[in-house]
């Protein structure tokens, strides 16, 4: 191809590129033109203003209003000049209406002669008819103009919502269960809402649940992309060995010590898991704590079960350290900062007793365990398996990683997302460390961020039909204007759940829960109802081993090393730790708010 | 890490090959003693494997971006290495492997590759959550080992 023709398409390539450019600004302008005001006359022009929003104060989009003056539906004006007969609100649930009518109308309006109502259909909620009353209808020369307010959609219960809650207790079954893998589970359950809508709801309005575009309009991409960035670090520190290094450094500080031992590494696994996925450090850290414990003469289980507690504790001190603080973060607009400042506090105290309460439950373990190790080779093999592997990649792991930290606390004054704040962090990170991209990418979990998205439709589509709704008007009903008791349903309801379930799943039907509790009980504006919310999910998992996924692969570990952990031998421990912790965050919560 | 080549027949009659699939804790040491015993019985090669199975961490939706199995097999050496102790204590000086990947097809494999004449396993525990073989599946893979490689299997 010679330069001459590679010139004369390269100029046609441009054309098209500013044409399509020209068109599509030309869209962008039309759409951001000012409403088009009739022409002037003998006409009156009405405007009614309002907000559409459910009985909990959310805004509700695409509902559709129409006008009636004395009992005669209007043809309206819509923005584009044409002349519908309703018009949809937007996604903040706003709505502004614009008719013309005869100044014998107008006047008949301001005297009250002749009513104005406003009727509203919305998908889930029953149609609606208000009055707009005379003496709200401000008026100028050639204009009336009257703002109603915030009109609240009464839901209604059809089949809909009742599949919505069946499919929501069967993937929550299937996950909880092992009846399919999570990811899998997740994904069943949304798709499944989108085929009902799109197979049967577009026909028959009782079916309808959600359509794509809310689906995906669900979707936290803040969460997503904050996980993706944190897998990406983890997966680079993991690579250095630090995780194993720290174990045994633990074990050097303690001689041996098996009391001293066990409080170091859960100061460590819990200030570790406060910034970086308790799973990972879990999987990383477990077979050294095995090693080490074996060196000891002691059972494993020692020191891994108060690990993977210490783990979950920890965790919970950060907006980053667990999913469900993530997810609580990332709905409530709350930074990292708040939640280091409210939970760090407790989650420091509860670290304390739990240490007292490790030593109470394997007192005879640590007493029983040997300072002098089995054998030299033995101990020159932990000490290999937790040797620092790439040292430099370690270092400018540190120095990112410290960076990340100080842009999630300016994050909180500059309004940047924390996930634009890891964002910067991990892709820094990969530019500086220069991986095998191929592998990086391949090392992101891509099942973990299908389980979310998958899980936020899934949630969205219980809002959208009222289910949401209904448990929050319960349990607002329960706890009435007493901002103590929201406190305590709060975090046990959600402790309990998550101690037998999964808990992200749980947290995330359970934010719109405390979103409504919160603008509706006195006092509660404090976010107190979401950090109670965020300590009993994350807690709540301890007590039990399918409480939490850390606690999952501590138990896969421990298996393969040929030292089982039952079910019930696992609750026997976690459970009382958990209800003792909760009842610590229950002291400090009533106390602190 | 004492990776064997595979003993041929001659040598298996005179120096018979003795697997012994094991983990550890106490509920392996019966597998263990069993394994020395017949190495002593037999003046046999002992041979303790350790198949480092990362199966389990894709149960849950948590991010799992690190290599699981690298820690695994480290801790599978040192399990090993104590069984090692435990075997050249009542002199007998066994070898140690690891592998990974699934459970079941690393024996078969490994039993195949050596030309092992006895495999020795243990029983699962009742109270186990997380089996590699669960109740009743043991026999079989036992009586398929038997039948298919002609290696006779102990279960302990």
């Amino acid at each position: 191809m010679n330069t001459k023709s590679l010139n004369t398409q390269s100029f046609i390539l441009l054309i098209i590129v500013l044409s399509l450019w020209t068109c599509s600004a030309t869209v962008v302008l039309a759409d951001t033109q000012p409403i088009q005001e009739p022409p002037q006359g003998d006409a009156i022009t009405l405007i009614v203003l309002g907000q559409v929003v459910t009985t909990q104060r959310q805004a509700i989009a695409d509902a559709e209003i129409s006008l009636l003056i004395g009992g005669e539906r209007q043809e309206l004006i819509a923005p584009n000049g044409d002349q519908v007969e309703a018009i949809p609100s937007e996604v903040d649930g706003l709505f502004r209406l614009v008719v013309q009518v005869p100044p014998e109308t107008a006047e008949a309006i301001i005297s009250g002669r002749r009513p104005v109502a406003l009727e509203i259909e919305a998908h889930a909620f029953r149609r609606t008819r208000v009055g707009v009353p005379a003496r709200l209808v401000a008026h100028g020369s050639d204009h009336l103009y009257a703002d109603v307010g915030r009109i609240a959609l009464p839901r209604i219960f059809h089949a809909a919502f009742f599949l919505t809650i069946g499919v929501f207790l069967v993937t929550f079954a299937a996950i909880s269960f092992r009846w399919l893998h999570e990811t899998l589970a997740a994904m069943v359950g949304a798709t499944t809402l989108l085929a009902v809508t799109y197979l049967a709801g577009m026909r028959w309005p009782d079916w309808y649940i959600l359509e794509f575009e809310q689906a995906i309009h669900h979707i936290d991409f803040e969460v997503i992309f904050l996980i993706l960035a944190l897998m990406i670090f983890v997966a680079i520190a993991g690579s250095t060995g630090v995780f194993q290094w720290m174990a045994y450094a633990a074990y050097r500080a303690s001689r041996g010590n098996a009391w001293a031992l066990s409080a170091i590494l859960i100061v460590l696994t819990a200030g570790t898991s406060a910034f970086l996925n308790n799973v990972t450090i879990m999987l990383l850290i477990a077979p050294v704590s095995v090693e080490i414990a074996l060196m000891m003469n002691m059972n494993p289980l020692a020191l891994l079960i108060p690990e993977t507690l210490a783990s979950n504790i920890g965790g919970t001190a950060t907006l980053i350290g667990d999913p469900p603080n993530t997810l609580i973060g990332s709905y409530a607009r709350i930074g990292f900062a708040p939640f280091l400042t409210n939970l760090g506090p407790i989650v420091a105290l509860s670290t304390i007793a739990f240490i007292l309460m490790t030593w109470f439950i394997y007192r005879s373990e640590y007493g029983g365990s040997s300072t002098r190790v089995r054998s030299a080779q033995l101990e020159a093999h932990v000490a290999e398996a937790a040797r620092i592997r790439q040292p430099d990649v370690l270092r400018k792991t540190g120095v990112m990683a410290a960076i990340t930290l100080i842009l999630f606390f300016l994050g909180d004054v500059w309004s940047m997302p924390p996930a634009v704040a890891a964002l910067i962090g991990a892709v820094g990170l990969m530019v500086w460390v220069r991986p095998r991209i191929h592998d990086m990418i391949q090392e992101v979990d891509w099942t973990t961020l299908l389980f979310f998205m998958s899980l936020f439709i899934i949630v969205g589509a219980l809002q959208d039909v009222g289910a949401i709704q209904l448990v929050a008007e319960t349990i607002g009903a329960i706890a009435g204007d007493n901002l103590n008791t929201a406190i305590l349903l709060v975090l046990w309801v959600p402790a309990v759940g998550s101690a037998i379930t999964e808990n992200i799943p749980f947290a995330a039907a359970m934010l719109p829960v405390a979103a409504y509790l919160t603008q509706s009980i006195p006092g509660a504006d404090n976010d107190v109802l979401y950090w109670a919310l965020a300590l009993g999910t994350c807690l709540g998992g301890n007590a039990t081993t399918i409480g939490a996924a850390a606690n999952i692969v501590t138990a896969g570990i421990a298996e393969r090393a040929g030292y089982s952990l039952p079910f019930k031998n696992f609750v026997k421990v976690g459970a009382p730790v958990t209800v003792v912790i909760l009842l610590l965050c229950s002291a400090y919560l009533l106390i602190r708010y | 890490m004492n990776e064997i080549a595979p003993v041929g027949h001659e040598e298996s009659e005179e120096r018979p090959v003795i697997v012994c699939a094991t983990r550890g804790g106490e509920a392996s040491y019966r597998a263990q003693d069993r394994a020395i015993e017949l190495a002593l019985e037999h003046g046999g090669t002992l041979v303790f494997l350790f198949v480092a199975d990362a199966e389990f961490v894709g149960e849950t939706a948590a991010p799992i971006v690190v290599d699981v199995s690298s820690g695994l097999r480290d801790m599978g050496e040192f399990l090993l290495l104590m069984a090692q102790d435990r075997a050249r204590q009542r002199g007998v000086e066994a070898k140690i492997v690891v592998r990974s990947g699934n459970v079941r097809e690393e024996i078969r494999r490994f039993v195949q590759e050596v030309g092992a004449d006895i495999l020795v396993m243990g029983r699962p525990q009742p109270t186990s959550q997380q089996q590699v073989f669960g109740e009743g599946e043991l026999t079989p893979f036992a009586s398929e080992i038997q039948e298919d490689l002609g290696v006779k299997v102990e279960l302990v």
